[in-house]
């Protein structure tokens, strides 16, 4: 039987997983991820170990990542997006890649580019060390540092005057893996976030920890002794119409939360949330036993006023004395939540798979939820809808499972 | 919702909640009022119109209320008890709310002597607390105040006045609880320098349980001259400027002094964020709208919540 090709759309945690399955079972993998760097979002967390193993699913992204590298079948295309695809037999696909600037043979991943030009942004760093490069250029910022910036690698890897290109090949089945994006908590304008230093997301608290390793206030780099997060910015919002629960929150914050606290035992950590959502396996017993480290507060804050020394005022209705409560912290973590990638709109229109009314791809059989109306596409992970990156592993799998069967390799 | 006024949905889901004045114009000249409207816009959740404020004439308050509407600010529409009997109020009532105007404050009015028809007759048929019973009377019950069925009640979300500093001190917090009897949803205080009298009352509002039942906006005024705030202390009834607000204006030169102005305004500001029992501010620059933004930007008040 000859070989066949699949095209996988987005190199995070779903994409590569379900490359990585179909590439073991024989079949070609073409990988397409838009950003320099695989991974997507999952591969920016760290490792929430407590005392034990909190299953947060964080290393499995790495490994995965490793798999794909060295795995003969996949080719990885970074920095591309899909320029067209149209079904003929197949699907016809042309690739428009970007210009890259660093050429994978010759880069060493010293970090030398990054170390002199970290503070123009011209450089961007990945976050696995797996991943070569580790390194990619943002052309915005490359003006005047061009040709500084071409001299100053030591392997002669960056080449400036790299220009965009297109490409094209053929796929027999599409998985689309696009993810997500993270809410904009700037839209929640009266959390301060952008404005006040020590009000962060999530994604911001990962860098904090990779940078400092402690949880650091960004304003001083102070280590933050009273610690609030509050839980659904930007889902089961009414106001906003995102009335999805993003899923992923709760688990993040509870494990954050456990994590640190072990670390430190001194740290005053405050959850604000309207409920928990199950975070996995032997949840009942880790939320019972958290509840002795970690205050539980549910109600949604409002306001944030800044204080002095860049502490934090939170503004709340506090439901058990059904008046308005108020309570300083001085770092504020806000749990944004998974809004659907902006990039599904096109795909939509190119492929004819449908969008739900979040704008998620909507999956065309209730018991398969990579299922789509167009021959031979599938969804997975979160470009589907909200989920954890175990839950979206499982359903990259699903789908690599339902395209070996659709091209025949299995039964 | 009792109003489903922005105004109440900002107080019901706990945000501190910052509304404006604007004085409609003596005559009908808009622009005056979109001019206005645009220093307020984005900054504050609702603005007060005033009704005939101290006994000048001016462009209806129901009438004004309507251009700021247009103007995309929510007006909280200021009645008096001084310029109409209760035939009239009831019909302007209705009106206003069939209209789309959500917020109403309810007033007994400057008296006619300062203002500029001093031989003019007051009016007064009821007064503020029974203004208030009535307009919850024609909300809640869809009545009339004669207990006749209205065809469509109003919806508005019902303010009042306070003034904690009018003498005798220790009546203030009863006239308070009557407010609050008779129906008031929101509390707009008189403009507030005596901060330890404020705090005073307001503890004492804390003690008694009626901030539980009411949200409470306090005044701010921003002085713009030393001359302004010894006016206000000499002149205007039921103002108490302390010697310490004249003596912190004197301390700075003529030049510095609105500044210094909008300074213990903002101080002001964040005291009143963090005292228990205050839910919002009412800003009332006097015809300073085009300091509004400076001053809820200073004060930490942006952006406005979107509810």
């Amino acid at each position: 039987m000859e070989t066949k090709n699949v095209l996988v759309i987005g190199g995070g945690i779903a994409g590569m997983t379900a490359a990585w399955e179909l590439a073991e079972a024989g079949v070609n993998v073409h990988l397409v991820e838009k950003s320099g760097f695989l991974g997507g979002h999952a591969i920016q967390y760290t490792c929430k170990a407590a005392a034990e193993c909190l299953q947060c699913g964080a290393c499995s992204v790495e490994k995965t990542l490793k798999n794909v590298i060295e795995c003969d079948r996949i080719s990885v295309h970074l920095s591309t997006e899909v320029e067209t695809i149209q079904k003929k037999g197949g699907y016809a696909v042309t690739l428009k890649k970007s210009a890259a600037f660093i050429d994978p043979a010759k880069c060493t991943n010293c970090g030398v580019c990054y170390d002199k030009f970290k503070d123009t942004g011209v450089i961007a760093r990945g976050f696995s060390k797996n991943n070569v490069p580790l390194f990619a250029v943002c052309p915005e910022n490359l003006n005047g540092n061009a040709a500084a910036l071409q001299s100053i690698c030591p392997e002669g890897a960056i080449s400036v005057a790299d220009q965009p290109s297109t490409s094209a090949l053929t796929a027999d089945a599409v998985v689309l893996t696009t993810g997500f994006a993270p809410f904009d908590a700037r839209i929640k304008g009266t959390y301060g976030y952008s404005r006040f230093p020590n009000v962060v997301s999530g994604l911001d608290l990962e860098r904090i920890k990779r940078q400092y390793g402690y949880l650091a206030r960004p304003s001083d780099g102070q280590p933050a002794k009273k610690i609030a997060f509050i839980q659904c910015v930007g889902s089961r919002d009414e106001r906003l119409g995102n009335l999805w629960c993003s899923q992923v929150c709760c688990p993040y914050a509870l494990r954050t939360a456990a994590s640190v606290k072990h670390k430190n035992p001194d740290l005053d950590i405050t959850i604000f949330y309207m409920d928990i959502q199950n975070t996995g396996k032997s949840f009942p017993v880790f939320y019972e036993t958290l509840k002795n480290d970690i205050r539980f507060i549910r109600s949604i804050p409002v306001d944030i006023f800044p204080i002095e020394n860049d502490c934090l005022n939170i503004r709340l209705f506090d439901e058990v004395e059904g008046a308005p409560a108020m309570e300083s912290f001085d770092l504020v973590v806000l749990a944004t939540g998974i809004m659907p990638n902006p990039d599904n709109q096109k795909l939509s229109e190119q492929l004819a798979v449908p969008l739900n009314v979040d704008g998620f791809f909507k999956y065309s059989d209730d018991i398969n939820k990579t299922s789509t109306p167009a021959e031979g596409v599938f969804i997975a992970g979160t470009a589907q809808g909200p989920k954890t990156i175990a839950a979206s592993m499982a359903q990259a799998g699903q789908a690599a499972g339902g395209i070996l069967k659709y091209l025949g390799v299995t039964k | 919702m009792k109003s489903g006024s922005t105004l109440e949905k900002i107080l019901t889901a706990g945000h501190f909640a910052f509304t404006g004045e604007l004085g409609p114009p003596r005559g009908g000249n808009i622009e005056a009022i979109q001019k206005k409207a645009a220093c307020l816009k984005g900054m504050v959740d609702a603005v007060n119109i005033t009704d005939n404020q101290t006994a000048v004439v001016r462009m209806s308050s129901w009438a004004a209320s309507m251009f700021a509407l247009a103007e995309g600010l929510e007006p909280n529409y200021q009645m008096v008890c001084r310029d109409r009997n209760r035939l009239a109020m009831q019909g302007d009532i209705l009106g206003a709310s069939a209209h789309g105007i959500r917020n109403m404050l309810a007033l007994s009015g400057d008296h006619m002597q300062f203002g500029d028809h001093p031989q003019s007759k007051g009016v007064f048929d009821i007064d503020s607390i029974q203004l208030i019973q009535m307009v919850k009377k024609m909300r809640d019950e869809g009545q009339f105040l004669n207990g006749q069925e209205i065809d469509g009640p109003p919806k508005l979300f019902i303010g009042a006045a306070a003034n904690p500093f009018a003498e005798p001190f220790e009546w203030r917090i009863y006239r308070l609880a009557k407010k609050i009897q008779a129906g008031a949803d929101f509390i707009q205080t008189q403009c507030v320098f005596n901060m330890e009298r404020m705090r005073e009352w307001i503890h004492k509002a804390n003690d008694m349980g009626l901030t539980e039942k009411v949200y409470i906006l306090a005044g701010v005024t921003p002085m713009k001259s030393l001359g302004m705030a010894r006016y206000m202390k000499a002149k205007v009834p039921g103002m108490d400027v302390p010697d310490y607000v004249i003596d912190r204006l004197k301390g700075v030169e003529k030049t510095k002094q609105a500044e210094e102005g909008i300074k213990m305004a903002c101080e002001q500001i964040a005291e009143f964020k963090e005292m228990k029992g205050v839910a919002g501010v009412h800003l009332m620059p006097i015809e300073w709208e085009h300091k509004v933004p400076e001053i809820a930007e200073r004060a930490n008040m942006l952006p406005r919540p979107t509810v």
